[in-house]
């Protein structure tokens, strides 16, 4: 068994570390749904790249149960949604690994709390409150991340000093 | 896990339910006058496919072997823990029961280990559930600095 370097990124295929030792040809995969992140730019990847590449290394049971890494197609995904939302005068978002292998993306600033679960691909989960209004929005995102766009638009607006404005 | 989703009767309604708090799930807060360390609420979420639930630690069944659960719970790494009553468990309209993790070539096995259950097979626990157990949750091995919501 020729066994090949292990490589910790969550910005590739999903590949066995191991090859039989007949394998001389390289094999053509069956074609899966795959997302790469196209040229990835944004301050919020080059910050967070680390972090992912952490969280799809964790070690099986990082939870104290039965949890297990974050999937590579998970943290693809979260990786081009990043992409996205990116807005350059915000903080990039936490990123918070799930016992099953999904990831969740949090903001906790301006008054709001924002929590995106990247299930799957195409599959997300997203939850807002305002911490002003005790308001809470849920959506649940496939194709049109326009409303999730517009709640990270509206994380990056002054609104305590809107209020005070209001105010007097 | 393996077990189906079930109401154990043996779980009576005082018995204190545990989740272990890996540091990974802890996110900081900005909201507020202080920025601040605290458990994302991811921490109170099952898994996403639809039987399975929410890995948790049954103290009841530690005590009977006379294991110390506080020991037990943060052996070998992890750092904190918060409890549940099986009752505000139920209150949310979710199950509990056990479900030991035995002959797993990754894992130890945990005896102790139980689930938290939807009702319906489902991807996540609603937004109120999640809200409920972060609500009821307390303290069972605490981590300085780090606050519960």
């Amino acid at each position: 068994m020729n066994v090949q370097t292990q490589i910790s990124t969550a910005y590739q295929d999903e590949i066995p570390n191991y090859r039989s030792e007949d394998d001389f040809i390289t094999t053509i995969t069956t074609a899966r749904p795959q997302v790469r992140v196209m040229n990835p730019n944004s301050s919020w990847f080059k910050e967070l790249e680390g972090r992912f590449n952490e969280l799809t290394s964790l070690p099986r049971g990082w939870d104290g149960y039965n949890g297990i890494p974050v999937s590579f197609s998970c943290a693809l995904f979260a990786g081009n949604l990043i992409e996205r939302l990116c807005v350059n005068s915000l903080p990039a978002p936490q990123l918070v690994p799930m016992s099953d292998g999904t990831i969740r993306l949090e903001w906790h600033m301006n008054q709001f709390d924002i929590e995106v679960d990247v299930l799957g691909i195409y599959d997300v989960f997203a939850c807002r409150t305002d911490l002003l209004s005790d308001e809470e929005d849920e959506i649940e995102v496939q194709m049109d991340f326009t409303e999730l766009s517009n709640w990270i638009s509206e994380l990056a607006t002054d609104r305590i000093g809107a209020l005070a404005q209001v105010g007097g | 896990m393996s077990v189906e989703p079930y109401d154990e009767e043996e779980i009576i309604e005082g018995d204190t339910i545990i989740r272990r708090v890996p540091l990974q799930q802890l996110v900081w807060d900005s909201n507020g006058d202080e920025r601040r360390q605290r458990i994302s609420k991811g921490l109170n979420s099952k898994s996403s496919r639809p039987k399975d639930g929410m890995s948790v630690d049954i103290e009841a069944l530690m005590v009977n072997d006379n294991v110390d659960p506080t020991e037990y719970v943060t052996t070998p790494v992890f750092h904190g823990a918060v409890s549940f009553s099986a009752a505000e468990i139920r209150a949310l309209d979710l199950m509990v029961g056990y479900d030991p993790i035995k002959d797993d070539s990754d894992l130890p096995d945990n005896p102790y280990h139980g689930e938290v259950w939807k009702k319906t097979e489902a991807k996540r626990f609603s937004g109120a559930q999640q809200k409920g157990l972060r609500d009821a949750a307390r303290w069972y091995v605490e981590i300085e600095g780090v606050e519960l919501k």
